[in-house]
């Protein structure tokens, strides 16, 4: 486990992300580096070659998403709205998301989106961030924080120079950084062994 | 200078002949040291093997031509890309069946190495097939991530 390696540390060798020094939990808190291929994003542009399935997805469920930074103003802005449209708290449901949820969903995309797949053994639905060339965990603690989300701001000068490096590698790269909730995977990982299958 | 439309990435095949014009595309998983950590991403598409199981998976495919049974062979290849790649029993469709695809094990990292509208390597792609930006993106990566076991996944673009 997470806590019996005490591994923040120990799973990633750089420090990368400067997390906030005042932590209002322990309900932890990661960081994904994306590496999105813009043209797929884009959609734009189709009669160049674009290899097929050169890209990967991450799914984690919504009640973990914190803030994508290329999408974050969009997102307080929408959820402030939200708020002053229904006058009430954050609690409030729509259509099974919360308000907070909700702004997430309506001004992720490209970038992140509610995804029809689901998991046997969450019942909240699973975002996707579709199109990526790839993701890395830059940081993660076991803190979490009040209203705080990873922008390159936050990141030291190792996550400064890693950033710079991925930005490099493929064509039209269009980096993200996505902060969640947890330490813990995106999703459990279901084994055939713990099915009726097996 | 590196055209826009590249996507060679890191990838150095071992030939300048293409075997044929099927595409392939190399993908890096960092594997985490225990599963109680990182994100659970879908087999690449159309996956041949990779650098650290393909020697087992051919010797399996040597045994399925020498009289073994598929679904032998079947879970044989299960077996080899346990500690990776396990049956998908995580992601389904809202209808409720589950992608054929097999899942990783938790990751730290995954990334597109290259992608080739041609390919050029027979076997798969392994450490000493990568430029040398390549191997030391790939050095890099087993620093940053120690106790992290690394694979290179060869896939082909059908």
């Amino acid at each position: 486990m997470l806590q019996e390696m005490d591994a923040p540390m120990q799973l990633i060798s750089k420090r990368m992300v400067e997390f906030p020094r005042q932590c209002v939990g322990r309900e932890g808190t990661q960081v994904w580096m994306l590496a999105y291929a813009e043209r797929l994003l884009l959609d734009s542009r189709i009669d160049e070659y674009i290899p097929l399935d050169i890209t990967t997805q991450l799914l984690f469920p919504i009640d973990r998403f914190i803030g994508l930074d290329l999408t974050y103003q969009q997102h307080q802005k929408r959820y402030t709205e939200l708020l002053k449209s229904v006058e009430t708290e954050p609690m409030l449901r729509t259509n099974y998301l919360t308000a907070y949820e909700l702004a997430a969903v309506d001004t992720g995309r490209p970038y992140l989106d509610i995804s029809t797949i689901e998991h046997p053994q969450l019942t909240r639905p699973l975002m996707i961030v579709p199109h990526l060339y790839g993701a890395f965990l830059i940081g993660i603690t076991h803190d979490s924080y009040s209203d705080w989300h990873c922008t390159t701001r936050d990141l030291t000068d190792d996550g400064q120079a890693f950033y710079k490096r991925v930005k490099r590698i493929l064509p039209s790269t269009v980096l993200g950084l996505l902060t969640l909730r947890g330490t813990e995977p995106l999703v459990p990982l279901v084994l055939k062994s713990d099915t009726d299958d097996a | 200078m590196r055209r826009d439309e590249s996507y060679d990435g890191f990838l150095n095949p071992p030939g300048e002949c293409r075997i044929s014009d099927e595409g392939e595309r190399v993908w890096l998983f960092v594997r985490a040291p225990t599963d109680a950590v990182g994100a659970i991403v879908m087999e690449p598409y159309d996956m041949t093997s990779t650098d650290r199981t393909y020697d087992a998976e051919r010797a399996a495919y040597d045994e399925l031509v020498n009289g073994l049974s598929f679904e032998e062979y079947r879970c044989e290849i299960e077996r080899i890309r346990e500690p990776l790649f396990v049956p998908n029993r995580t992601y389904r469709s809202d209808y409720g069946f589950f992608y054929d695809e097999m899942v990783s094990r938790p990751v730290l990292a995954v990334f597109l190495m290259g992608a080739l509208e041609k390919r050029y390597h027979e076997q798969v792609y392994t450490y000493d097939d990568l430029t040398d930006d390549g191997k030391a993106f790939y050095d890099f990566i087993k620093t940053l991530y120690p106790g992290s076991e690394l694979y290179l996944a060869t896939a082909l673009e059908t």
